[in-house]
């Protein structure tokens, strides 16, 4: 009784098959190593931004260092000449500071890069919502070295995407204004720096 | 001679009154009385009893904010409440030493002079030097933990919700044994606000986090109404946002999530806890109340892992 012959595989396309499977595995690799460092964590532009705002933050800690400690009980009037002082002193100290010393361009497109992969569809909607159109936060100069206006709201800063972005200081913030994300020191109120079209 | 022993005797009775804190009190006024319905206390007023105020988004140094503190101090009369929760929008505005006595020592100075603690939360319309104000009693801190008898309460800053406070509050309450869980910030997790609406992405992220631990009740303001959410998931939630300001009518009409709602004035809350019992008062600027009830405190079991 004749037994069927199973086709002879050709070696070559086994050759050609492997390596077309291995091509792929490598492609998904990079893409995903890509995508991880492109989050930040690792990410060698991110830990360079890091490093810019520690910096910034190590200036305004030696020169708080020089102040009266204000006390967890303040009265209105300790607050207020611990913020003007404090300010007055980052702003002489950092009197050549401009735009993007902090956020340099590889810096800002790391983080317009997360932004636009946290809000995606609905939730584009809604942050465009809440920041273009919700927000009191017309007339925010954009300027490195001067103060947020204090009379101006400080928008919240979406939890979800505060968990992606570079992590900063505890003096530092981040805060949308129109299309525009500020790094703003949190006691004495000023940017100091910004990036433009931060929203997607 | 006469007039001034009379004098000197007014004196001391007037000192003697505004410094007791404890029980019913004549609270000295200044004689500037809110108008409106008489006071009606829906709370039991149990002796040992937790008693407190919620109030939010006061800042404003208004005469209607003037008022409804007005109605709190006749409402301390017969409910000697030992504190108040602010839920943010402390100071509307600038926030010079001028604006702190305008927009809040001015308004609650017959409160203050009673020893009566504000412990305040941070909205979007504060700067964050608001933590080192004495008044505050926020340990210089943007969010921070306190205790009375069984009941734990956790103010948030919920402007700026990042991964240091995340761990904070995951650390602090997986450590917390207390009865009750209170957790207390400015936006609100859900509204039913069509200014604002629900704050779905701070939601998904603390939700988890009062499920897994067990919260029982958040306050929040930001919206300028009164509102009762349903429970979700177990935990009850209030919009307590219009004790200096008002947007009304913004409650949408018809809301799943609401199971009460109040934006015709302004308003504040009279809270008791007693053992598994919170009681609440809701009571306008002109005296009315517009809403009480009782939760009961489901007992919880803290999931592991």
């Amino acid at each position: 009784m004749a037994v069927p012959c199973l086709p002879l595989i050709s070696p070559v396309k086994t050759t050609i098959k492997t390596f077309l499977i291995l091509g792929i595995s490598v492609a998904i690799t990079t893409l995903t190593t890509a995508r991880a460092q492109n989050t930040t964590e690792q990410n060698p532009v991110a830990k360079a931004f890091e490093q810019r705002v520690k910096d910034y933050v190590k200036l305004r800690e030696d020169l708080e260092g020089k102040m009266p400690k204000l006390s967890k009980e303040a009265k209105p009037e300790e607050i207020e000449l611990h913020k003007k002082q404090l300010q007055e002193a980052v702003q002489k100290s950092r009197s050549g500071a401009k735009h993007g010393d902090i956020f340099t361009p590889d810096a800002a497109q790391l983080v317009r890069n997360v932004i636009k992969d946290e809000f995606k569809g609905k939730d584009k909607v809604e942050l465009r919502k809440n920041v273009l159109v919700e927000a009191e936060v017309k007339a925010v100069p954009l300027r490195v070295n001067y103060p947020y206006p204090e009379v101006k709201e400080q928008l919240e800063m979406p939890p979800t995407l505060l968990l992606k972005l570079p992590q900063l200081p505890k003096q530092i913030r981040y805060r949308f204004v129109g299309h525009n994300l500020l790094l703003v020191d949190r006691e004495n109120g000023l940017i100091i720096d910004y990036m433009t079209n931060a929203v997607p | 001679m006469k007039r001034i022993i009379a004098s000197f005797v007014l004196t001391i009775f007037l000192a003697l009154s505004s410094s007791n804190a404890q029980g019913p009190s004549k609270a000295s006024t200044n004689g500037n009385s809110a108008p409106g319905a008489p006071v009606k206390l829906t709370l039991p007023n149990k002796e040992g009893s937790v008693r407190f105020v919620v109030i939010g988004d006061t800042g404003t140094g208004t005469d209607k904010q003037h008022e409804i503190a007005q109605v709190m101090l006749r409402y301390r009369q017969v409910f000697p409440f030992e504190f108040v929760l602010m839920m943010g929008d402390n100071l509307y505005g600038s926030e010079k030493a001028v604006d702190f006595k305008q927009k809040f020592e001015d308004v609650y100075r017959p409160l203050l002079d009673q020893k009566i603690k504000f412990y305040a939360a941070l909205g979007n319309h504060d700067e964050s030097n608001q933590r080192f104000y004495e008044f505050f009693n926020m340990e210089g801190q943007e969010y921070y933990h306190f205790k009375k008898d069984k009941v734990s309460f956790y103010s948030l800053n919920s402007n700026y919700m990042d991964k240091k406070q995340v761990d904070w509050f995951n650390e602090k309450l997986a450590a917390d044994t207390a009865d009750w869980k209170i957790a207390f910030f400015h936006h609100p997790p859900y509204s039913s606000g069509a200014a604002h609406g629900s704050d779905s992405k701070l939601r998904e992220v603390v939700e988890p986090i009062f499920v897994k631990y067990g919260v029982n009740v958040v306050f929040a303001g930001h919206e300028h109404f009164y509102e009762r959410i349903k429970p979700q998931k177990g935990i009850y939630y209030f919009i307590s946002g219009s004790g200096g300001k008002l947007r009304e009518g913004d409650v949408k009409k018809g809301s799943p999530l609401t199971d009460k709602a109040f934006d015709r004035d302004m308003s504040f809350m009279l809270i008791e806890i007693n053992d598994d019992q919170m009681y609440f008062q809701v009571v306008s600027r002109t005296g009315e109340t517009v809403d009480s009830g009782v939760i009961v405190r489901a007992r919880h079991q803290q999931s592991k892992g």
